[in-house]
C-alpha cells in the first residue's frame, strides 16, 4: 500500500515543488479507479532535487525492479545525472518525472494544476483537463479506458 | 526488408480519429453513478480510499499466493 499521508508530509513540509500527475490525481479528481504508484513531476533546480532527496531519503528509494546488485544512490547527483526515475520505498512505489510528454517539465504545467489539501498538507495536482490531454498525448492503448472516465468525470462535474 | 516509410499528416489524423472513436466506446460503458459518489467525497477521502482498496488488493493477492503455494505442497492431502 501506498502510504500517502508519509508521503505528502515529507515532500511538503521540505518545501518540495512537485506536481501530483497520473492515476492518484484522477483519483483526486474522482475517479473510480485503483492505482500502485504515485507520479511526480519534480522541478529540477538544483536546490528542489536537493530538497527531494532529503525528504524521500528516510523511505529508502531504490530502483524499481533494477537487476539485483545494479549500483544505486539516491543522492542530488544521480538525480540530476537522470530525468525519470521509478522507485520503491518504504511508503510505497513513486515515479519522479523530470518531464512528462505533451506536459513538459514542472514549469510548464504549473499552470495547469490546482492546489488541493490533504493530510493536513497542500499539494499541487494537475487539473483534469490537463490531465486528459497528458494521457491523451502519451497514446497508450491501456490509458484509453481511463481517458473515457475521466472525460466521464468531466461532464459529470459540469452538470453538477 | 525496406524500412516502412514514416507516416503521413492524413494517417496521424486518421489514427486521432480512431482513438477517439475508441474513447467514446469506453466511454458508454463508464459507472456514473460511481463517479457521482466519489464527486461528493473530499479529495482526501477519495485517496484514503485509494489505500483501503489497495491494501483489499495486496491481502488478496497474498490469499492467492498461499492457495497456489498450498496446492503445490507435497503434504497436500490427496482429494477424495
Amino acid at each position: 500500500m501506498t502510504d500517502l499521508p508519509s508521503l505528502i508530509e515529507a515532500l511538503a513540509d521540505r518545501g518540495v515543488r512537485f506536481i501530483v500527475v497520473g492515476g492518484v490525481a484522477g483519483i483526486a479528481h474522482g475517479a473510480a479507479r485503483t492505482t500502485f504508484d504515485v507520479d511526480c513531476v519534480y522541478d529540477r533546480s538544483p536546490e528542489n532535487v536537493s530538497r527531494l532527496v532529503e525528504a524521500l531519503s528516510p523511505f529508502h528509494p531504490c530502483l524499481r525492479e533494477a537487476p539485483a546488485g545494479l549500483p544505486f544512490r539516491f543522492d542530488v547527483a544521480t538525480l540530476r545525472a537522470g530525468l525519470n526515475f521509478t522507485l520503491d520505498t518504504s511508503a510505497g512505489p513513486i515515479d519522479l518525472l523530470g518531464e512528462v510528454p505533451g506536459g513538459g517539465d514542472h514549469d510548464r504545467l504549473l499552470p495547469h494544476t490546482i492546489e488541493i489539501e490533504v493530510f493536513g498538507r497542500r499539494c499541487r495536482v494537475v487539473s483534469l483537463r490537463r490531465l486528459i490531454e497528458l494521457k491523451r498525448a502519451a497514446g497508450r492503448p491501456k490509458d484509453f479506458e481511463a481517458i473515457a472516465e475521466l472525460e466521464a468525470l468531466e461532464e459529470e462535474r459540469g452538470a453538477g | 526488408m525496406a524500412p516502412s516509410p514514416p507516416p503521413r499528416p492524413e494517417d496521424r489524423s486518421s489514427e486521432g480519429d480512431s482513438i477517439a472513436e475508441i474513447i467514446e466506446l469506453y466511454k458508454r460503458d463508464v459507472d456514473r453513478t460511481l463517479l457521482r459518489d466519489r464527486l461528493k467525497r473530499t479529495p482526501e477521502q477519495r485517496l484514503i480510499d485509494l489505500m483501503r482498496m489497495q491494501r483489499l488488493a495486496e491481502e488478496v493477492a497474498r490469499a492467492g499466493r498461499r492457495a497456489r503455494d498450498a496446492e503445490g505442497s507435497p503434504h497436500r492431502r490427496p482429494a477424495p
